[in-house]
């Protein structure tokens, strides 16, 4: 009888740990999906020493961690891919907490918004997207930052549904840089939607300008 | 274990389940009120902020109306001017749709700008009072129809809460459509009005699709190429060619910008090999005898810029960009708008004070590398200045003197970013 209440005891210990919702911030870590300056560090230094013949382009995907678990088996670490306080400390690198997908400066943001609004667009709809952002810090009718302009309540669907916290690839953030550098197909436009999902008459009755992929662009 | 006890386990299982259920459900209800009390706080904080400001932005303006000192007039007017940012800022932050703040921020925006503009100027301007009076009425009348919302919002009652957010939004537009109008604004800065800003200053004739397809031939097929209008300031074609793209502008035809997305195959370049490609391309896209100016490189490619010299004078304003691939040499990309918008005849370039004269106003803690006579782009306007480039403490520096006046221009930090250098 003992035995069979043990049993249930652990059954509801296990059940509640299973149940509650635990919010573990993030250790300091660099892992797949990862990217910034910290991984444009740690590719570098794999690169420099033979593990990792990849693009030093920040971001973390599967050659970078295969020279990561490389790097640990001729280490004596853990081979898991990550690089967590020991493999970074073996590396000689300090880590930041801070999380995939957090923003380091002006071209992560619009590399973000790039990512979520136009991925899988022609790589001249994504600066172009990026253009929109810049073209709107330079009007009098937005704000004066690019934060300020991404982050204007009802702005940018990837605000409001998350989009933007998810990681953008090499050809948005190159992307975002062509367009910080004076790169702009729309020639000023102000605004952009997808005709096929946009519902608001006020931004269909926009001038248009031109089209790139799914997107129309208008002043 | 016998039926009962089993019995028994799982309903104790089920129980700790529900009880953690329960739980779970009261610490999130808990929490998710508690975010919306702070976010409601956010934005009625915005909100009293935006409110403040406006009104703070009439008091000065009223103030500077009548000022007769003018060192203290420009006093007002640079506050003025740092108050209308702030509050433009924070109306950016309501949940109010773009449409309904639009000429809300845009008066903010032009009423900072043109204030910061008449601050930095010791003569009054043309037209200065009249502005300045009609500024004042507009943010008198947006103060007293904006009254109903500041009401609600001193009441207590929740301006945002979901069901009266577009009551908020409705309210806000009708403010903006009894109040908000203003002249015209024309001045040195960004947000002029004058509707020459951002076209090309020159006008130059006309040319067909066929003639524009001719200057794109050396880098992409212009034959199979998707063609296009693009409208805007600067009209121009667009030809699409599988990953290359490039405009031409309707009005001379000039090539605007290029792009070449495709994946770079090689075995690397040197910085002087791909300085030697841009060079060649700018030649071939008929933009002879530009000067490298500087460049920026990044990881898998280096941007060149590059401006007309005019009596050893570089012309800045004129400034085009070159970006080639270090792994393949190619160039991938071009960037020309600077050059159809800015170029235009222009007097011979003569300094009114020496080098000489030029260095006594840089400061001494500034060692400098590398100086010469240019051209720079001031407001809506330019100015020939001298340019001085060095280092102090670790940093580059450019620092531009008016080459009229004597008087200090600009300052200019470069830094190192991820995408390569940047000026700042």
């Amino acid at each position: 009888m003992k035995k069979h209440r043990l049993r249930a005891a652990a059954a509801l210990v296990f059940v509640t740990v299973l149940c509650v919702a635990v919010t573990v911030e993030a250790a300091s870590v660099l892992r797949r999906g990862s990217t910034g300056q910290q991984v444009r560090v740690l590719q570098q230094k794999l690169k420099n020493w033979g593990y990792y013949s990849g693009e030093v382009d920040g971001i973390f995907g599967s050659r970078t961690e295969s020279a990561v678990k490389y790097f640990q088996r001729k280490n004596g670490l853990t081979q898991d891919g990550i690089v967590g306080p020991a493999t970074a400390k073996k590396l000689g690198m300090t880590l930041n907490a801070q999380p995939s997908g957090s923003s380091g400066g002006d071209v992560d943001l619009l590399a973000r918004v790039v990512y979520g609004e136009a991925r899988g667009e022609p790589y001249e709809g994504q600066v172009a997207v990026a253009a929109v952002i810049l073209n709107r810090v330079r009007s009098a009718s937005f704000p004066n930052t690019i934060s300020g302009v991404v982050y204007q309540p009802g702005a940018f669907d990837v605000v409001s549904d998350g989009q933007i916290y998810l990681s953008p690839d090499s050809t948005a953030y190159k992307a975002a840089r062509d367009a910080m550098a004076g790169w702009d197909p729309t020639g000023g436009c102000i605004y952009y939607y997808n005709p096929r999902t946009a519902t608001s008459s006020w931004i269909r009755s926009r001038p248009v300008m031109r089209s790139i992929g799914q997107h129309v662009f208008c002043t | 274990m016998d039926r009962k006890e089993l019995y028994k386990s799982i309903m104790c299982a089920l129980a700790g389940l529900c009880l953690v259920f329960a739980v779970g459900i009261c610490v999130l209800g808990g929490q998710a009120d508690k975010n919306e009390k702070s976010m409601r706080a956010a934005y009625e904080n915005s909100l009293y902020n935006t409110l403040d400001g406006i009104n703070t932005v009439y008091n000065e303006l009223c103030k500077a109306e009548f000022s007769a000192d003018r060192d203290y007039k420009r006093e007002l007017y640079r506050n003025i001017s740092a108050h209308a940012g702030t509050a433009s800022s924070r109306l950016s932050e309501l949940p109010l749709s773009e449409k309904s703040v639009l000429k809300t921020q845009e008066l903010l925006n032009r009423i900072s700008d043109y204030c910061g503009f008449l601050s930095g100027q010791e003569q009054r301007q043309e037209g200065e009072e009249e502005n300045i009076a009609s500024l004042r009425r507009c943010c008198e009348r947006l103060n007293s129809a904006l009254g109903d919302i500041g009401g609600m919002l001193g009441s207590g009652e929740d301006v945002f809460a979901a069901d009266i957010t577009e009551q908020t939004d409705i309210a806000w537009q009708q403010a903006e459509a009894d109040s908000v109008s203003y002249p015209t604004l024309i001045y040195d800065g960004p947000f002029s009005q004058s509707e020459d800003i951002g076209k090309a200053r020159v006008q130059r004739p006309e040319v067909g699709s066929v003639e524009a397809a001719a200057v794109i031939g050396f880098v992409m097929d212009a034959d199979s190429a998707e063609v296009s209008c693009a409208e805007g300031n600067i009209p121009a074609y667009i030809f699409e060619s599988g990953e290359k793209s490039a405009a031409v502008t309707r009005r001379g035809g000039l090539l605007l910008w290029y792009m070449d997305a495709g994946r770079q195959d090689g075995q690397g370049v040197t910085e002087e090999q791909a300085r030697y490609e841009a060079g060649r391309f700018l030649q071939r896209a008929g933009y002879k005898d530009f000067e490298f100016v500087f460049s920026s490189s990044s990881q898998d490619s280096v941007i060149f810029n590059a401006a007309p010299v005019l009596d050893g004078a570089v012309l800045y304003p004129d400034l085009v960009k070159v970006r080639v691939s270090l792994i393949s040499g190619a160039v991938i990309g071009f960037e020309g708008s600077g050059y159809v918008i800015n170029n235009r005849p222009r007097d011979g370039a003569e300094a009114g004070i020496t080098l000489q004269q030029a260095a006594e106003n840089v400061s001494g803690l500034l060692t400098v590398k590398k100086t010469r006579l240019c051209i720079i782009p001031k407001g809506n306007s330019e100015v020939l200045a001298w340019e001085f480039y060095g280092l102090y403490g670790g940093d580059k520096y450019v620092v531009y003197i008016d080459a009229a006046t004597g008087r200090q221009s600009q300052i200019f930090r470069i830094i190192q970013t991820d995408s390569g250098e940047m000026v700042i």
